[in-house]
């Protein structure tokens, strides 16, 4: 399963890898000023780099969530984790409900607003880039790590053992909303940019799928109740109604 | 009474042609230009107010088709097909804001062939689209009463036990759905209106509501069409929604208790005042009016409660769907005017449909019991009297001609001046600039802390500047091709400062010494000189008592400089606060190299100048 570990003590917020993901997804021209700007995540930017107030630089991208709330929210199945773990987005089916939009705890999928035929766009990890991500390519600090889940944990556990005194001894993403393959290890709490932290290790979809799961049982159950009390009591009518009619017969004769 | 229906068509007419400007608005310009929608607030009032709040309106017709039918009780006849009918305008007009809400409304079909079963909006798209049809089945035998189509009415006559056991089922496991699509909002719904129980909250609420909505349709068509209204039995439909929305209002009281927000009422956050006065409008207040019997008797208080009801469940949708995410999202959606007026526009499309029908077909059949009374005023069959009003739909357009104007001059104006594009890109609004501190000749003294040691100094900014050779020498010090931290500090000048320097006036400090310290006579016989220099050391700059032993209070850097003209601030934090704080609150596109960091801090050297 591939990843990304995020060393926010090696940032240093050049925003290089902005500059790499926007020209390698072809969402700006080359030469443009896009690297200094410092926007939200858009349309027309899929990574981008927040300063925070303890003065760390923190990179904003699709976190490519285990179990994906997107995933789950979208009804036509656009937005899909493929084997390798990248949650990536099929624009042939979208019909551009924003679902996804709502259902992202982290607030990552963004919408084309400036145009007539709008699409979602987010981050999908460079899944059919060779190489790896471009952003990873591009960070001249080492903050950024690609490789397996499972080797980006042990190095993030390496680097909090061998240095306790330079990192909280927490991988945020490592159990959050169900784990995310964007991993981040930090000097600072991070918990505020980690709203899943209060779902204690649960994904959206662990708390939607029991629901989605009695539906078809509360359907038949709803269905048969109604055929059942219907029967009955057009049954019960039906033989009042009779009664009454002999009852008349009766009175008459 | 034909005057108020003329009236009220007439308005219905100007906003659906109004919304049908927006319409070709949206089509043409997308979602972007016509509405407030954005990435923080994705879901406004088309999907969360005309599909969700419309479909739960709507539930009138699977309730009465319910009671009805299956539990086949008889007096509530006359509410079966206005029921019927509300439920197929309330879909349709859900089914038609949803199509204008998505973006991309030529795809709608596609939930037909790519499923995602774990989906609630998969499962609300479904039912609402097959409970859709069921109302135009239920719908159709009323409007081929009078056709000649008999084997399509004895066809449709043979699935409808069928079709309504199948439409309740689609109502019962949709109308819970609504809710559950906001289950997938545990960290952003705030937790006033996030709940495990959203389902149930959603279904009774539509359900009361619904009810209600049967009772106010009831009773407009009465008053509109000079009817009697069946007050009685709309009293025992009320009495029955009461129930619904106790239930309602104990589940609601229930889990804020489980969930221990129950506390966050009384926060005082605006989310808590609304959700309390949600509660009052969509349950508190209508089911006190259903518990007195004499309201339950009156058309007013029926119609009253029954407002209250509808406003209440509208605002619940709108507070689950929309403002509990303000929060969250960290700003706040107020919907564009092209928005609101499709908002209004789809129900008044609606309503007019609904007039329609009602004076086509047979749809409120009044009780016997009530036209027996009325026999004087109102003719036996609904159906002509209903028939005599339909101005506007028998095609008598020229006799109308006037009020077509009328409407028109008042659409094409509104339309032209409320729906042109909004301004797509607003420049950064101009900010006046104060000159850099020290360049002002009346504050030309101030203090800096030029060495960065946390002390300051007197600096005369203008004589520096004539020293240096005026406009010329900025660049001695300002140098902008070195990076920020490789500023000229006073002492890379100033290495001398052992000498007698003309900024510190030695007359000066031992009079002000002497008479602090109430010493008398001449210099020699007060001994003010040790005050500063120790008699017992050699006398050089390191002996010396440092300014800052006294003048603690001025020489210290203060945690706020605002308000402050003396103090000036170092060439890096002035560089840091002023510039790039400033550019960072106006508009960052316009400069966006200022406010990058890596604007000067590139690692490569020098640092580039900084774009404009």
């Amino acid at each position: 399963m591939k990843a990304i570990l995020t060393d926010v003590t090696h940032c240093v917020g050049c925003n290089r890898c902005v500059e790499a993901c926007a020209l390698d997804n072809h969402l700006v021209e080359r030469g443009s000023e896009a690297r200094y700007s410092r926007e939200e995540l858009s349309g027309r930017r899929y990574c981008t780099v927040l300063h925070t107030p303890e003065d760390r630089f923190l990179r904003r991208q699709c976190l490519h969530c285990l179990e994906p709330a997107c995933a789950s929210a979208c009804l036509v199945g656009a937005l899909h984790r493929l084997p390798e773990g990248q949650v990536v987005y099929d624009s042939d089916k979208c019909i551009g409900c924003r679902y996804c939009m709502l259902a992202c705890p982290y607030q990552i999928p963004k919408y084309e607003w400036d145009t007539t035929h709008p699409y979602i766009r987010k981050c999908d990890l460079c899944h059919d880039r060779e190489g790896g991500p471009a952003c990873v390519e591009a960070c001249p600090h080492d903050a950024l790590l690609y490789g397996e889940r499972e080797d980006l944990l042990r190095e993030a556990r390496k680097r909090i053992r061998s240095n306790p005194g330079r990192y909280l001894p927490r991988i945020w993403g490592e159990h959050e909303g169900g784990g995310t393959a964007v991993l981040f290890i930090s000097d600072v709490s991070l918990e505020e940019y980690w709203p899943t932290t209060k779902l204690e290790k649960r994904s959206i979809p662990d708390l939607t799928a029991p629901y989605v799961v009695s539906t078809p049982f509360l359907a038949v159950g709803v269905a048969g109740f109604l055929t059942v009390t219907s029967w009955i009591i057009h049954r019960r009518n039906r033989l009042a109604a009779e009664a009454a009619e002999r009852g008349d017969e009766g009175g008459a004769s | 009474m034909k005057v108020a229906l003329r009236r009220i068509k007439d308005v219905l007419w100007t906003l659906a042609l109004l919304a049908l400007v927006v319409v070709v608005l949206r089509l043409t310009k997308g979602l972007g230009a016509t509405t407030a929608l954005s990435d923080k607030i994705p879901w406004g009032f088309w999907k969360v107010l005309n599909m969700v709040a419309g479909v739960a309106l709507a539930t009138g017709g699977f309730v009465m088709a319910f009671a009805g039918h299956v539990l086949g009780i008889r007096s509530l006849k006359p509410l079966i097909r206005p029921a019927i009918l509300l439920a197929f305008l309330g879909y349709g007009s859900s089914c038609f804001a949803l199509l204008m809400d998505i973006g991309l409304p030529f795809r709608f079909y596609n939930p037909f062939f790519h499923w995602n079963e774990h989906s609630f909006l998969f499962e609300v798209f479904w039912c609402v689209t097959l409970y859709f049809t069921v109302t135009v089945l239920e719908l159709a035998p009323i409007a081929l009463e009078e056709s000649k189509l008999g084997r399509v009415k004895r066809f449709l006559g043979k699935i409808s036990g069928p079709v309504v056991i199948l439409g309740i089922t689609f109502s019962c496991l949709h109308h819970s759905s609504l809710g559950s699509l906001f289950l997938v909002s545990p960290t952003r719904l705030d937790p006033l209106w996030y709940s495990p129980f959203l389902p149930l909250h959603f279904f009774l609420s539509a359900v009361g509501a619904g009810l209600m909505m049967v009772i106010l349709l009831t009773l407009l068509v009465a008053r509109l069409y000079r009817r009697q209204a069946p007050v009685e039995l709309l009293g025992k439909v009320a009495a029955a929604a009461g129930i619904v929305l106790s239930i309602y209002f104990a589940s609601k009281v229930l889990d804020l208790a489980l969930r221990g927000a129950a506390g966050d009422l009384l926060s005082g956050r605006w989310e808590a005042r609304l959700f309390l006065v949600e509660m009052l409008l969509s349950v508190i207040l209508p089911v006190g009016l259903v518990l007195v019997p004499r309201m339950r008797r009156t058309s007013r208080g029926l119609a009253v409660m029954g407002l209250l009801a509808v406003t209440g469940l509208v605002l619940n949708r709108l507070d689950v769907g929309v403002f509990g995410y303000f929060r969250s999202a960290g700003t706040i959606y107020v919907p564009t005017l092209p928005e609101l007026s499709l908002t209004l526009g789809i129900p008044a499309a609606a309503g007019l449909v609904f007039f329609f029908f009602v004076e086509r077909f047979r749809i409120f059949d009044l009780p016997e019991k009530v036209e027996e009374e009325e026999i004087e005023t109102v003719p036996a069959t609904a159906c002509t009297a209903f028939q005599s009003q339909t101005g506007v739909w028998t095609g008598v357009f020229l006799d109308n001609l006037e009020r077509w104007s009328l409407i028109l001059v008042i659409v094409v104006p509104v339309a032209l001046g409320i729906f042109s594009p909004r301004a797509s890109a607003r420049g950064p609004a101009s900010t006046p600039v104060s000159p850099p501190r020290g360049a002002d000749e009346a504050r030309a003294k101030l203090k800096i802390d030029g060495n960065r040691n946390g002390r300051l100094v007197l600096f005369d900014h203008e004589a520096h500047k004539k020293r240096e050779g005026g406009e010329e020498g900025c660049g001695k010090c300002h140098h902008l091709d070195v990076p920020g931290d490789r500023w000229t500090a006073c002492y890379l000048c100033h290495r001398d400062m052992d000498r007698p320097r003309s900024i510190f006036d030695h007359g000066l400090h031992e009079k002000r010494i002497a008479a602090r310290l109430g010493l008398r006579g001449t210099l020699a016989e007060n001994h003010t000189c040790t005050e500063c220099h120790p008699p017992d050391l050699v006398r050089a700059r390191e002996n010396t008592k440092r300014c800052v032993a006294c003048h603690e209070k001025d020489m210290r850097m203060p945690e706020r400089t605002e308000g402050r003209p003396d103090l000036a601030l170092s060439y890096r934090d002035a560089l840091h606060e002023r510039c790039v704080r400033c550019h960072e609150k106006q508009d960052p596109k316009a400069h966006p190299g200022l406010t990058e960091c890596a604007a000067c801090h590139s690692g490569s050297g020098s640092a580039s100048s900084p774009g404009k």
